[in-house]
């Protein structure tokens, strides 16, 4: 065996010949959707779902930032991110506790391949959730989804 | 006590009848200020040194961005701090990073603490900014190069 040459799909598709195109959402507009909000209510248990923003179908989700007030949780609460179909997508089981928070997803290896630049087939709602512990009313968060369409 | 079912403000607006439109910094296309820096040889760089690093417009909101020192440009126990330009009407010079030690080469994501995403994250500036970075506890080494990106979301 020798050192190889090798390459993305990406690349592989763009030196053919003729040349494949590639998908609008895998090379243009970077884009954000803002999220914002104070949790209210009384039913707030582990699978409390918070709708944060909706993405349209073709997006390919690079990530995001999530920050959460001191009061949002409890010493058990943990925090996914994702959607109705896999709901820790993005951030699995992050122990935001009762403290404050702020952090740049996805945050691992395994949350990088679920989460990192795969494209939306519909129109989807992205979802926090407590998978762990409660959600307190009157904490706050906020935050960004990032984004390619086109 | 049960599971609820909530909704970010955005999603309430969304969702309302009829639809409340978000301002249009809540979704939309991040642009990207670059800034880059090097220390001049006989500048004044002493503790409390200012230098202005970008611009960024009225109605953008703030979501991010970096910093990068070489090894050089602080010799010694530098901090920073970035925030809006002192002396401006909006001026806060920890608004975006504080405390970001510097001594050695760095690359530190603005804001970065929690604390300080509290107030950074989804600011909206009020006017045309300048961002700013002010060091502390030590002087800035000539020759040293700085350079990183604001990211904020305007249409």
């Amino acid at each position: 065996m020798a050192a190889g040459n090798l390459k993305s799909t990406q690349e592989t598709n763009r030196t053919a010949v003729p040349v494949v195109m590639g998908g609008p959402n895998e090379k243009g507009k970077l884009r954000a959707a803002y999220f914002s909000g104070t949790i209210t209510g009384t039913d707030l248990d582990i699978g409390t779902v918070i709708a944060l923003v909706r993405l349209p179908a073709g997006a390919r989700v690079f990530g995001g930032y999530w920050y959460n007030s001191a009061d949002l949780g409890v010493a058990l609460t943990t925090l996914n991110i994702g959607d109705a179909t896999v709901a820790d997508r993005f951030v699995a089981v992050r122990a935001i506790a009762d403290a404050v928070d702020g952090f740049s997803f996805p945050l691992d290896a395994v949350t990088g391949g679920t989460g990192g630049g795969g494209a939306l087939s519909a129109d989807t709602t992205i979802l926090a959730s407590n998978a762990g512990g409660v959600f307190v009313a009157a904490g706050t968060y906020k935050g960004f989804i990032l984004y390619v369409l086109d | 006590m049960a599971a609820g079912n909530l909704k970010s403000d955005q999603e309430t607006n969304r969702t309302a009848v009829p639809v409340v439109m978000g301002g249009s910094n809540e979704k939309g296309r991040v642009h990207r200020v670059y800034f880059n820096h090097t220390v001049a040889v006989g500048a004044d760089v002493d503790a409390g040194t200012k230098v202005d690093l970008c611009t960024v417009p009225k109605g953008a909101r703030f979501i991010g961005g970096f910093w990068y020192n070489d090894g050089t440009w602080a010799n010694g126990a530098v901090t920073i701090e970035i925030g809006i330009k002192a002396g401006t009407p909006n001026a806060d010079p920890d608004k975006f990073a504080k405390t970001i030690a510097c001594a050695a080469e760095n690359f530190t994501q603005i804001p970065n603490t929690a604390a300080i995403a509290a107030t950074a994250i989804g600011y909206v500036f009020l006017q045309d900014e300048v961002i700013q970075l002010v060091t502390a506890a030590a002087v800035i080494a000539a020759g040293g190069i700085a350079k990183g990106w604001i990211d904020y979301v305007l249409e």
